[in-house]
């Protein structure tokens, strides 16, 4: 456990330091829910319709963007080489990453969401729910990219595939995600939606890392 | 293990050899039989008319797609298990069977939707999982291709069957469940709660040929996948000396 926390403080410190990356997504995130205006028009009424499906759109972009690298910069460097070797459990290091990465995401997004939501001109009532939902199915999206991530790192690189090899995995996320939001929207009870997104996350949390780290030995082995 | 007699390659050449004949007539039998049965000696529906012929033509599609995925699943699961050596050659060969079955199911699915509903194209929830299933195979089919070692790439198109087989469920449902939300699911029914056995029959008899004719291709490509390997393994041995 001791060791489990000493990892996770190292990986939060890499995150953390890489600022120059955590900046570009944080602004791709926004550029892309400025752009959305342009392609389906200024209509307000439209927009803020739109606003709480636009900024999980947009969020999903921004995870999918963070995952490309996940493991393929440690594969480039060795560090991989060492996660195989070390002592400590590979699940738990591969936990301890993505647990790192996905705490980053929420806090780029806990920034953004706010400003996003003004710029779409949402109804700001809908704001709590929204970050509730991004808290609970962001961190899923990022279990399920990590896996993709990791039986595709042998490939060097691939967005496109990785992509293609996530959708099908996302769409329950999003389905979950923005019935939260229609639903406070309407006055409908959002509790059902969010504890589906809570159960997808406590599902995958312990599962997903056995998974991942099978991924990474396979890739090297 | 009578299964694991077959991990020899040379044994499931000759088992092949021997069945294929026998599968591949069989099909085109089934196929000339459920054919007559759906297009001539079937009734017409009193509601859709004649396009519920199609009918036969898009619903086996559909369920040998799903069983395709599940077989592949399965298989793979054994595979990294038992690490049996046909596992991913057989996933490997029928995963563009099920991909094409999926496909045809949807293009089927959507000829008939334009004159029953009015669409090409309508946001069910039975639809959309069957397009999700498409993407499913699609992304196994690539990852596999992208792999130059058949070992790797075995493993990691394994695990992504596996999750799939997981997550299968939960997109139908969440799908299902947004559609709903959307939209009363009785409007976009495909049929009425039970089907006339003047139907049956002919559904019944399109799917055995669906599945001998699938049968048969898997078979015939997983002994085409066998000597592509051989091949390339020649060639290695070749360039190395």
């Amino acid at each position: 456990m001791k060791n489990f926390l000493r990892l996770l403080r190292a990986d939060m410190r890499l995150q953390t330091r890489c600022r120059a990356e955590w900046v570009a997504l944080v602004m791709f995130f926004i550029i892309v829910n400025f752009l959305l205006p342009f392609a389906i028009g200024p209509d307000p009424e439209l927009l803020q319709r739109l606003a709480p499906g636009l900024i999980w759109l947009a969020a999903l972009l921004m995870s999918l963007l963070a995952l490309e690298t996940l493991f393929i910069a440690d594969a480039r460097d060795g560090t991989l080489d060492l996660m195989l070797l070390s002592p400590l459990p590979l699940p738990l290091i591969v936990l301890s990453k993505l647990i790192a990465q996905a705490l980053i995401i929420v806090a780029g997004l806990a920034l953004m969401v706010g400003p996003a939501a003004l710029l779409l001109g949402m109804n700001l009532a809908l704001l709590p729910v929204l970050l509730l939902s991004l808290a609970l199915g962001v961190p899923v999206l990022v279990l399920l990219g990590g896996v993709a991530a990791s039986i595709t790192v042998a490939l060097n690189r691939n967005p496109a595939l990785l992509i293609l090899l996530l959708i099908p995995f996302y769409i329950p996320v999003l389905i979950f995600a923005a019935g939260a939001c229609e639903a406070a929207l309407m006055g409908a009870p959002v509790a059902p939606h969010l504890l589906l997104l809570g159960a997808m996350l406590a599902l995958l949390l312990p599962s997903a890392p056995f998974v991942i780290a099978a991924g990474l030995r396979s890739a090297e082995g | 293990m009578p299964v694991s007699r077959f991990a020899n390659p040379g044994k499931f050449l000759r088992l092949a050899d021997r069945l294929l004949p026998w599968l591949g007539t069989a099909a085109i039998v089934s196929f000339a039989y459920g054919l007559y049965l759906a297009l001539y000696a079937s009734p017409p529906d009193y509601q859709q008319g004649e396009t519920v012929r199609i009918m036969y033509v898009h619903v086996p599609a559909a369920w040998m797609g799903l069983v395709i995925y599940v077989a592949m699943a399965i298989i793979a699961g054994i595979g990294l298990v038992a690490r049996h050596a046909l596992a991913d050659i057989f996933c490997t060969a029928a995963a563009p069977v099920g991909a094409v079955l999926t496909a045809l199911c949807l293009i089927t699915g959507s000829l008939w939707g334009q004159p029953t509903w009015g669409a090409w194209w309508v946001w069910d929830a039975r639809l959309t999982s069957v397009l999700i299933l498409f993407f499913l195979y699609c992304g196994y089919i690539l990852l596999r291709h992208s792999f130059d070692d058949h070992d790797k790439g075995g493993k990691a198109g394994a695990i992504l069957l596996l999750v799939g087989i997981v997550n299968i469920p939960i997109i139908h449902f969440s799908v299902l469940w947004w559609n709903t939300l959307h939209q009363p699911p009785s409007v976009f029914r495909l049929t009425g709660p039970s089907i006339a056995p003047g139907m049956l029959k002919p559904l019944l008899a399109m799917a055995f040929a669906y599945l001998l004719y699938a049968k048969s291709v898997i078979l015939l490509r997983m002994k085409t996948e066998l000597l592509a390997r051989k091949i390339e393994t020649t060639e290695m041995l070749d360039d190395s000396d």
